[in-house]
């Protein structure tokens, strides 16, 4: 029961005495245990949380409070560093790479005593939409799951428990022990080579019988998307590029919200495209979503890009059935009736456009000329930067250094980089390289920049003329099946995938992904809505009230695994 | 003796024409016989140069590391510095101030708004594998600074020349690698990386070793003087890289290939490794051999260049703006409006109302307030507020007589001694009080010498009077006594007195005079009266 529970429920539980920080915290840890199969988290901090549980509970007892999210399991996607904690970026060459600081992100959670359940699995350095491309393996979609392996590990994962336990700080490194096996056990595709090189001829689901397929959790946040859904976590921080916070969140059912860029700082969060990356939340809840803007928002002085205006919370709506929409603009844009998306996407779409109309707020049609241009413009500018952010990963100050290498500098960089890269990663870079080229700066970088321009121009002309929201599909169709996921390569999958996300990013637009109803198949639909600038306190609302109308079924494991 | 008091006359005689001297050489050397001065053998060379100035800050362009020079390896290093994932840069203010500072002392325009990019090239003392420079908008650019350039065996005269500045940018340091080849090891030190420096690039305006050097000097006094920079070349506060090119006289400039010299840390290294390029291009052309378009480093102990990099393998350094730091603005009093905090604005008309005049500055306003010329205020450290100290003690004494015996005497001590001005045993109230007895004329310019050489070689430190009185050394004005001198000196020489007298030669008996009483005989007494007993030397045609 507990673990179905909303964030502002939780913590109102907590505040009622009707629990407890520890008993909460060992809740939270049964379900991480029970959900280790679905490979959301990359390092489980257990014995931090239970620390910081009991030290929670200790505040609770003196009637003393580090602030709103003081006990309250959350999760952290393995791109923002923390201290004394692995953050891997899912690559080999992170591996036992252990910050030596706290992300803003992370100690702006911290400091109001939230409770740290542990890393979560992503796609490498946030390069994909499915969380497949991990060298830690995939991640798996709660809805529909199977929990076949459960059972059979029970046992096992006991006895793994006691030795990561009696062994405080180095559990990052067990855990890795535990995945490595599990890969070999469970799901042979993932390995230090990458997904991206195995044969389709030699994908699992040749292997596997149908029944064993799964759902894809999407990504590149699925393991913070997992966490939120299975009750693991009741917030979880993602991190957000092309969609990477609203694909999942989509996909699993629950809210993803991708903020204004320049609200939340980026100080810690391991850069994939810096002009592009926000760091994203994933709650289960509108409500949960704005308690946790309200925590992390503001300027970092360790981050020039954050916004130096001082943060005005966004509001609470307590009673959404009384919001009037009277005056309110929705926009459809015409361009999102893309080519893929699946009927029962549109149909969603369609009924959600029909609700906002029949309570009174003008639904109109709009266009968004350049959005078709947004995959290419990013696939250059996606690969500049990333080159350029690669660039550190040398094997000299922190993380994969190859042996027996030693010839000179320049063997060691290339062994250590081909080592610890996946393909997806080596290709970006080495396209990247190619793009900023003296002699083809102008013609790919400069040119991507000016129809970023455009596209960034095109959502500003929207709202100039009087749209307040806009509301599209956040992906073209339900959260996908892992066997029809791998017939292609990452690359295809991103740009298949972020078609709707993606244009956000590049004109640094808050929006939030919000479920809305099953698929024919019984998975999540997500819808999008989108605002101008800073503009969180009418788009959470609006959000808000769509969220109460259409009642999702929120995900229970308390049936299937039971609940303490 | 007469060594000095050749010495003596030869400063009197510069004195006098020192300005109108410079006035005719500043015409006369025009940009072609520039040219063709320091012209070999029909040969020509054309120098740009790159000085990298670290920015004299408390701590790094990016991040709160510390930058002291020989800190313990490793120690002033942040998170930063070692490009650990997810941190960013965020620029320090000050280094910024100190660069819109030093733009406006260079007379450069300083751009309002100046971006950031990344340079990429893999080395292991650049932990990010790139460095944040400003490539495509720099913070200052079109300066112009006046130099000075004593031509050789001539320093008196110096010729006022100028340099363009191409541009201003700020960018971070490297680290520091120490190659173990024995071990097959590099040994990595960060505590140089993400330093601030200054790239300073001028325009090929340079035709000789020797001018670029001249210019370096002038922009390192500048910086110190400023507080830009602290100039110590031997710690590579400043570290130069020149472009040098060579060509036929009568050619176009700048058509030979360019070959550029990297990292010579010290002035006359600047001169020297110029020098050299210029004499290898040539013998290279001469023998019709083809001048390789590459990069050098000046060997200090060998005096030569040394190729460093192979010539083919052309860099290719990948810019991208740095996403991470927005543009950097620069306000005036106009463009400064009221929702801006002062105190997060940088105001390029407070940087300028409060900054350090600059040499030149000082130059001239000695030049405008004293009358010196301009020789005279090509002073060495501290020798000006020495001067003005001494003239505002005193505003009533002879200027001429303060810079006479400032420059020509003082100052031939503190070089000899190698010490500043404001360090000599000769002090303020010991030097005014010289003036005064030279002013008042009892004492002569010898017996100044005198006293001077007395502070400095015998660690004397009665007070002036009473050293001349003790020592007594003053002026002999008694006519019957020199005349005395004189008539023994013509009965001494009769042969003098014959060639005198028949306009041959002059007899120089003046200079014996004061000679024979060390010094203490007024030198224009003396001279009148040789000239009433021998008669006015006239020269015979």
């Amino acid at each position: 029961m507990m673990l179905s529970s909303s964030l502002k429920e939780v913590i109102n539980s907590l505040r009622n005495g009707s629990i407890q920080s520890k008993e909460l915290c060992e809740k939270c840890i049964r379900r991480v245990q029970k959900t280790r199969e679905l490979n959301s988290f990359i390092t489980e901090t257990l014995d931090i949380a239970r620390s910081q549980a009991s030290e929670s509970q200790a505040r609770q007892l003196s009637g003393s409070s580090l602030g709103i999210l003081d006990g309250v399991p959350v999760a952290v996607k393995d791109n923002f560093s923390t201290l004394g904690v692995q953050t891997s970026c899912a690559s080999a060459i992170l591996k036992g790479y252990v910050p030596p600081y706290n992300a803003t992100m992370v100690q702006r959670l911290l400091d109001q005593g939230a409770v740290m359940m542990g890393k979560t699995n992503l796609d490498e350095f946030a390069m994909g939409s499915g969380s497949l491309d991990s060298v830690y393996g995939p991640v798996r979609n709660p809805w529909k799951y199977t929990f076949q392996n459960y059972e059979a590990n029970k046992q096992d994962d006991l006895n793994k428990q006691s030795l990561r336990f009696s062994n405080k700080g180095n559990s990052a490194n067990h855990k890795n022990n535990i995945q490595s096996e599990s890969i070999k056990n469970s799901d042979s595709t993932n390995g230090q080579n990458g997904s991206s090189g195995i044969p389709e001829d030699m994908d699992v689901s040749d292997t596997r019988s149908e029944e064993c397929d799964w759902y894809v959790s999407g990504g590149s946040s699925g393991g913070s998307a997992v966490a939120v859904a299975t009750g693991t976590a009741f917030a979880a921080l993602g991190s957000d590029t092309g969609g990477s916070v609203r694909i999942p969140a989509s996909y699993c059912g629950v809210v993803g919200f991708k903020p204004t860029y320049s609200l939340l700082s980026r100080y810690g969060l391991i850069p994939l495209v810096n002009s592009l990356d926000v760091p994203g939340i994933l709650t289960k809840t509108v409500d949960d979503t704005v308690i946790m803007l309200n925590v992390l928002a503001g300027h970092d002085v360790h981050d020039s890009t954050t916004m130096t205006d001082p943060y005005k919370p966004v509001l609470a709506v307590d009673f959404p059935e009384k919001i009037s929409l009277k005056g309110l603009h929705i926009g459809i844009p015409k361009e999102y009736h893309a080519p893929g998306l699946a009927s029962d996407v549109l149909s969603a779409w369609d009924k959600a456009a029909d609700l906002f109309e029949a309570h009174g707020a003008t639904v109109s049609e709009v266009s968004l000329p350049h959005t078709r241009f947004s995959i290419v413009c990013y696939s250059i500018l996606c690969a500049c930067e990333v080159s350029s952010n690669m660039a550190r990963y040398d094997g000299i100050e922190f993380g994969h250094r190859a042996q027996n290498a030693d010839a000179s500098t320049e063997a060691l960089y290339a062994a250590s980089r081909h080592e610890g890269f996946n393909d997806v990663v080596r290709g970006r870079i080495l396209a990247g390289n190619y793009f900023l080229l003296n002699k083809n700066y102008d013609t790919y970088f400069i040119q991507a920049q000016k129809v970023r321009k455009l596209i960034s121009e095109d959502f500003a002309c929207v709202f100039s003329v009087g749209v307040d929201v806009l509301l599209t599909p956040t992906t073209l169709t339900g959260a996908p099946k892992y066997s029809w996921y791998k017939r292609e390569d990452n690359r295809t999958r991103t740009e298949q995938q972020d078609v709707f996300t993606q244009p956000i990013n590049m004109a640094g637009l808050p929006a939030v992904s919000v479920p809305a109803s099953l698929s024919d198949e019984g998975v999540p639909i997500g819808l999008q809505f989108i605002g101008p600038m800073f503009s969180e306190q009418k788009l959470l609302t609006v959000a808000r009230w769509f969220e109460q109308q259409v009642h999702f079924p929120r995900l229970s494991l308390d049936g299937i695994l039971g609940d303490l | 003796m007469s060594h000095t008091l050749g010495r003596y006359r030869r400063f009197t005689s510069n004195f006098q024409c020192s300005y109108s001297v410079y006035r005719a050489l500043t015409r006369a050397l025009h940009h072609g016989q520039r040219l063709s001065q320091n012209a070999r053998a029909g040969w020509e060379t054309v120098v740009g140069l790159e000085i990298h100035a670290q920015i004299a800050s408390h701590s790094k362009l990016f991040s709160g590391a510390g930058t002291q020079f020989a800190a313990p390896v490793n120690n002033q290093v942040s998170f930063l510095d070692a490009a650990l994932p997810g941190t960013l840069p965020v620029l320090n203010r000050r280094c910024a101030e100190i660069g819109v500072m030093t733009g406006l002392a260079l007379g450069c325009h300083i751009n309002r708004e100046s971006r950031f990019d990344r340079k990429h090239y893999f080395y292991a003392d650049l932990p990010q594998g790139y460095q944040i420079t400003q490539q495509r908008q720099p913070l200052a650019e079109k300066g112009e600074i006046p130099y000075y350039f004593f031509v050789a065996n001539d320093m008196k005269s110096p010729t006022k020349l100028s340099a363009r500045i191409h541009h201003i940018q700020l960018e971070q340091d490297s680290g520091k690698s120490l190659q173990d080849p024995e071990q097959n090891m590099s040994l990595i030190d960060l505590n140089r990386a993400g330093m601030a420096l200054m790239e300073i690039v001028t325009e090929p305006d340079f035709r000789s070793g020797e001018e670029a050097a001249a210019f370096v000097k002038e922009l390192q006094l500048i910086l110190t003087t400023i507080g830009a920079c602290s100039g110590v070349m031997a710690e590579g506060a400043m570290r130069v890289d020149a472009t040098v090119s060579v060509n036929k006289v009568g050619e176009p400039i700048s058509t030979g290939v360019r070959v550029e010299i990297k990292n010579v840390n010290s002035i006359r290294g600047v001169a020297k490794a110029i020098e050299y390029e210029f004499s290898r291009h040539i013998s290279l052309l001469e023998k019709g051999e083809k001048i390789a378009n590459e990069t050098r480093a000046f060997d200090a102990e060998n005096v030569e260049t040394i190729s460093m990099r192979d010539k083919e393998k052309v860099h290719d350094y990948r810019f991208m703006p740095e996403p991470n730091l927005p543009p950097l603005r620069i306000y005036d009093n106009q463009t400064l409006s009221s929702d801006l905090s002062p105190d997060q604005v940088i105001n390029v008309d407070e940087i300028r109302s409060s900054m350090a005049a600059t040499p030149e500055e000082r130059r001239l306003a000695l030049q405008a307030k004293y009358g010196l010329s301009l020789e005279h205020c090509q002073t060495s450290e501290g020798t000006e507020d020495f001067f003005t100290a001494v003239m505002n003690a005193d505003t009533t004494r002879d200027i001429a007589i303060v810079y006479q015996l400032l420059f020509s005497i003082l100052l031939s001590f503190t070089n000899e001694h190698k010490i500043p001005v404001d360090k000599s045993p000769v002090d303020i109230v010991k030097f005014g009080d010289t003036v005064d007895l030279l002013c008042s004329k009892r004492i002569t310019y010898q017996v100044a010498r005198n006293i001077f050489h007395q502070y400095f070689e015998a660690a004397d430190n009665r007070p002036v009077e009473q050293m001349v009185d003790e020592e007594d050394w003053w002026i002999i004005t008694d006519k019957t006594l020199i005349e005395e001198h004189c008539k023994k000196l013509m009965a001494e020489s009769p042969k003098k007195v014959k060639n005198h007298k028949k306009g041959y030669r002059e007899c120089g008996f003046h200079k014996a005079i004061v000679v024979r009483t060390q010094g203490r005989a007024d030198p224009v007494l003396a001279r009148q009266v040789v000239e009433e007993n021998m008669g006015k030397f006239v020269k015979k045609k």
